[in-house]
């Protein structure tokens, strides 16, 4: 079958209202609660290894890289 | 007999990268979460996707950004709406149906009583920064300002500022078009 050059790529179009630039100007610059910092602070420091890991292998990589 | 395992030196320098980006993180965290949470909502129209978004925002941010650009609000709200459109394509192809109805949650106020007077003129010039093209005259972006963060009447713009409430209004309806606009035409870039 053939492509439809007509088709629109599936990207949402914008949804913004009049009232939610309204919300977004009442909530700049508020800080979140302890409890979010907390959970965001303990999933954040649960990426060390992660970006240990990453880190490795990119070194890795560029070592194999710059030997050949 | 196995051989011995060796479990290699933690990387010293990797490790101090990983603190410093965790902190700015942390920092952006602070600032921008709270922002970055009801962007996300009025995209998704869903707290829990929201929420999970941001989440993935923060590992995303820690674990790729450039570091000069962890604390870029721009960046990070560009990368939301990436993140968001990835969703979306996701919901689509599961057949799953996006809710038009926006719970409506009150601001809650005392977030800014903490705030000195100072301190709110900072935030309040930080925000109309990020849309430095808005054709809208200092005093129309004032008087949205006070509308749409401390929920002033137009009457009690018009007894702050001595700007006439019929004005007030006008205003506020220029300026709440314009700033929509903004908003969708960064979305659209």
């Amino acid at each position: 079958m053939k492509p439809n050059s007509n088709m629109k790529p599936n990207i949402p179009s914008p949804r913004f209202e009049e009232n939610d630039a309204t919300r977004l100007i009442a909530t700049f610059g508020a800080k979140p609660c302890e409890e979010t910092k907390d959970k965001i602070q303990g999933m954040l420091k649960d990426q060390k290894q992660q970006f240990l890991e990453s880190n490795r292998e990119r070194e890795a990589r560029a070592k194999d890289g710059r030997s050949r | 007999m196995s051989p011995p395992t060796t479990t290699e030196p933690p990387d010293k320098a990797a490790e101090a990268v990983f603190e410093r980006r965790l902190a700015a993180v942390t920092q952006a965290v602070d600032n921008y979460h709270t922002y970055l949470m009801e962007y996300l909502h009025r995209l998704t129209r869903q707290w829990q996707d929201a929420e999970n978004l941001l989440q993935d925002l923060w590992r995303h941010v820690l674990l790729n950004f450039d570091e000069a650009h962890i604390r870029s609000l721009p960046l990070l709200r560009r990368k939301a709406y990436q993140l968001f459109v990835d969703h979306y394509r996701r919901q689509v192809r599961r057949g799953e149906i996006l809710s038009d109805e926006v719970p409506e949650i009150p601001v809650q106020q005392d977030r800014f009583a903490a705030c000195t007077p100072e301190e709110e003129e900072a935030v309040k010039r930080r925000f109309w920064s990020e849309y430095p093209n808005i054709d809208l005259t200092t005093q129309q972006k004032d008087v949205l300002w006070l509308n749409a963060r401390y929920g002033f009447t137009y009457k009690e713009i018009e007894a702050r500022t001595g700007i006439a409430s019929s004005t007030v209004g006008d205003w506020i309806a220029i300026a709440r078009t314009k700033l929509t606009e903004a908003m969708n035409n960064e979305a659209k870039l």
